[in-house]
């Protein structure tokens, strides 16, 4: 997956910071340690000259080499150093003479030489002044001065470390000041996807991204009308047929009570006719209901016992109770859509899973789980959300009985109450329904 | 003994089918197309239980419902293709007193009717006269007492009220006046108790904005206030 915006924009700006800062770091030490080391020479040069100057002159004067060490002002820690009569004469114990490069030496007597040198790790500035009769040479420690270059160059890499940390924590919280209205947008389309379609993205004048938010809007609105009006057509149409059915059933029960008065060979078709157009009406019922439920009647709120409903409905649809396992349950919810979703949930079991085997009602911290579970064969994963669209059929299932909208109606239903419903396997191999109802302690 | 059924419906076909499963039932049956019949029938005719279609041409099912009620205390039954339940809630406080949507089944309405009509029978003279505060029903009677002045209620209005007086005090749920008043054997629609208690209110509260007897238990249900 590629990275996120935000993140994208965070490692580029730490980039930018580090090559930024580094670069300015290492100009800066680069300079620094070329101008204090330049400094540094030249006032070592000129210091060994101006001893060698005196040292000449009193040697000349017939001074011992080791009187003449003694006029020479000890400034620093300069160790100066007298080669005459190929022995050398130094002042204080310090560096021994060894450690000199031969050439250095041979170049020194010869017309003055400088170089730097290393003794045990540590860096000096040799330079040698010819004399009347041997050899000046004064030693300058550059040890200090490396210390604080070394110094420098750290501070200057934590700073552009530190620049680097800063631009890309800029640079994260940028993004996302830039990403927020994305983000909300992004947000308002999940919500419309998700179902609530009366959700809408605010526009914020943010001329880049107001024309996609409206279009968005418009396509929401869009579909929202687009389904509010096949649900007005739904209604529509079960309404219309609610009074033929309603004189149709009538008519069929009225005959099928007198069927002693008809023929042997009508009384069949009566039953027949009776048996078929009895069918409609829950079928009408459940068409109006699934096409009023969203807008449709208020919740009526009311502290009850989930598992005691859930024995009574069992009870109604003739399903043994004691299947009904769970403790006293309270909350407070709408306990005629409850009953709808469990006897619908345990309609289907009947049609089409050989009767529900267990209802269990369980509680977590904020939900209750009710589980209907059936014995039939369980539904294939693929199936399983088809299951809940209008008028699905199971695949192996050439039963017509039922509405085709039990499970569409329940789960409408369980949103309706805040909730949702799940199928999975129940552990004995038949499918499971697991309602999710929200546990309300308090009234809304 | 038959009793007499009005019918007002403007679809002849229901019409007919309601008048072969009432006839089949015992009853007579008075059919009304329009409510305006039905106020000409009411004058001489002095049916057990009326039938009213909401929708109506003229005179609606619920001003008809309204008219009714404000002469007599004839159970009244809203037979309606509305499923939209304020409908439905309109038509209770209007005072009605009981429903049934189309598509009905008719044993479902039969077994309403009877209901209705069981009301209307005299009760054991044994029954208990029932006291909270000011309100006195006597149920072998069916008067109605409050403040020792005759009260009118309708015949489910004065169930539900002796109902609530039984209980003592004790909140009883949306769910067991429904079963125990209306005789639903299923959950039934909690929202036609409330507008029958909204009704009882306004004939026993002083204030039915600020109850003092009947009083609601939010998330619970509703009970009588039995204090003194």
């Amino acid at each position: 997956m590629k990275l996120g915006l935000r993140t994208r924009v965070a490692i580029a700006l730490a980039l930018v910071s580090l090559v930024v800062a580094g670069g300015v770091a290492i100009g800066t030490y680069g300079f620094a340690s070329w101008y204090l080391l330049d400094q540094r020479q030249t006032s070592a040069l000129t210091r060994a000259v101006l001893d060698a100057r005196a040292v000449n002159a009193a040697l000349d004067g017939g001074a011992s080499p080791s009187q003449t060490l003694d006029l020479v002002p000890s400034v620093g820690t300069s160790q100066p150093m007298i080669r005459t009569g190929g022995s050398w004469y130094t002042a204080s114990i310090g560096l021994p003479p060894s450690v000199f490069p031969a050439n250095f030496l041979i170049l020194a007597a010869a017309q003055g030489a400088q170089q730097r040198i290393e003794v045990g790790g540590d860096p000096y500035y040799a330079v040698g002044v010819p004399l009347t009769s041997g050899t000046y040479v004064e030693v300058f420690p550059l040890r200090e001065l490396e210390q604080n270059l070394n110094l420098a160059a750290t501070a200057l890499i934590m700073m552009s470390l530190v620049a680097a940390t800063l631009g890309a924590v800029f640079g994260a919280t940028t993004a996302s000041r830039i990403l927020v209205p994305v983000r909300r947008l992004g947000a308002g389309a999940q919500r419309i996807a998700g179902g609530e379609l009366g959700a809408r993205i605010e526009l914020n004048g943010d001329a880049d991204l107001d024309p996609i938010a409206t279009s968005f809007n418009a396509m929401a609105e869009a579909v929202q009308q687009r389904i509010s009006r096949e649900r007005r057509f739904t209604a529509n149409v079960s309404h219309e047929l609610r009074s033929p059915v309603t004189s149709i059933v009538g008519t069929a029960e009225v005959l099928e009570r007198h069927a002693d008065h008809l023929t042997a060979a009508d009384a069949p078709m009566i039953a027949v006719l009776g048996e078929q157009v009895r069918k409609l009406s829950p079928t009408l019922v459940d068409l109006m209901e699934i096409s009023r439920l969203d807008g449709g009647d208020p919740l009526v709120m009311e502290n009850r016992d989930l598992t005691a409903l859930c024995r009574e409905v069992a009870a109604r649809r003739g399903v043994d109770p004691a299947l009904v396992i769970g403790e006293e349950l309270r909350t407070f919810t709408d306990g005629r859509r409850v009953e709808r979703i469990i006897g619908n949930l345990i309609e289907n079991a009947q049609r089409h899973g050989g009767g529900a085997t267990q209802i269990s009602v369980l509680s977590t911290d904020e939900h209750v789980d009710i589980c209907v579970s059936d014995a039939g064969p369980g539904v294939a994963p693929a199936e399983r959300a088809r299951l809940f669209e209008p008028f699905a059929r199971g695949a192996d299932s050439e039963s017509t009985s039922g509405s085709g909208l039990g499970l569409a109606i329940a789960l409408e239903q369980a949103k309706a109450l805040g909730g949702d419903i799940q199928l999975d396997d129940s552990p004995d191999g038949g499918a499971r329904f697991i309602v999710h109802l929200p546990l309300r302690m308090d009234l809304p | 003994m038959a009793r007499s059924i009005m019918v007002v419906e403007d679809d002849p076909a229901i019409r007919m089918v309601l008048n072969a499963h009432l006839r089949d039932e015992g009853h007579l049956v008075i059919e009304c197309p329009t409510a305006e019949h039905a106020l000409v029938q009411l004058v001489d005719g002095r049916p057990d239980v009326i039938l009213v279609d909401l929708r109506l041409p003229g005179i609606n099912g619920l001003d008809l419902v309204r008219s009714v009620r404000a002469r007599s205390e004839v159970p009244i039954i809203i037979v309606t293709a509305q499923t939209d339940s304020h409908d439905v809630v309109a038509g209770m406080e209007a005072g009605a007193d009981d429903y049934v949507t189309k598509p009905f089944v008719a044993k479902e309405l039969m077994a309403r009717i009877r209901r209705q009509l069981r009301r209307g029978e005299p009760r054991s003279a044994a029954a208990p006269i029932l006291q909270c505060g000011p309100l006195e029903l006597r149920p072998a009677t069916g008067q109605a007492l409050l403040a020792s002045q005759p009260l009118t209620l309708s015949r489910i209005e004065f169930d539900v009220l002796a109902e609530l007086m039984s209980a003592g005090g004790r909140v009883l749920s949306r769910d067991e006046l429904l079963r125990d008043v209306w005789g639903y054997d299923s959950m039934g629609d909690g929202r036609i108790v409330d507008s029958l208690i909204y009704r009882l209110r306004g004939k026993i509260e002083t204030d039915a904005a600020n109850p003092q007897l009947l009083l609601t238990v939010r998330g619970f249900g509703y009970r009588m206030d039995a204090r003194e």
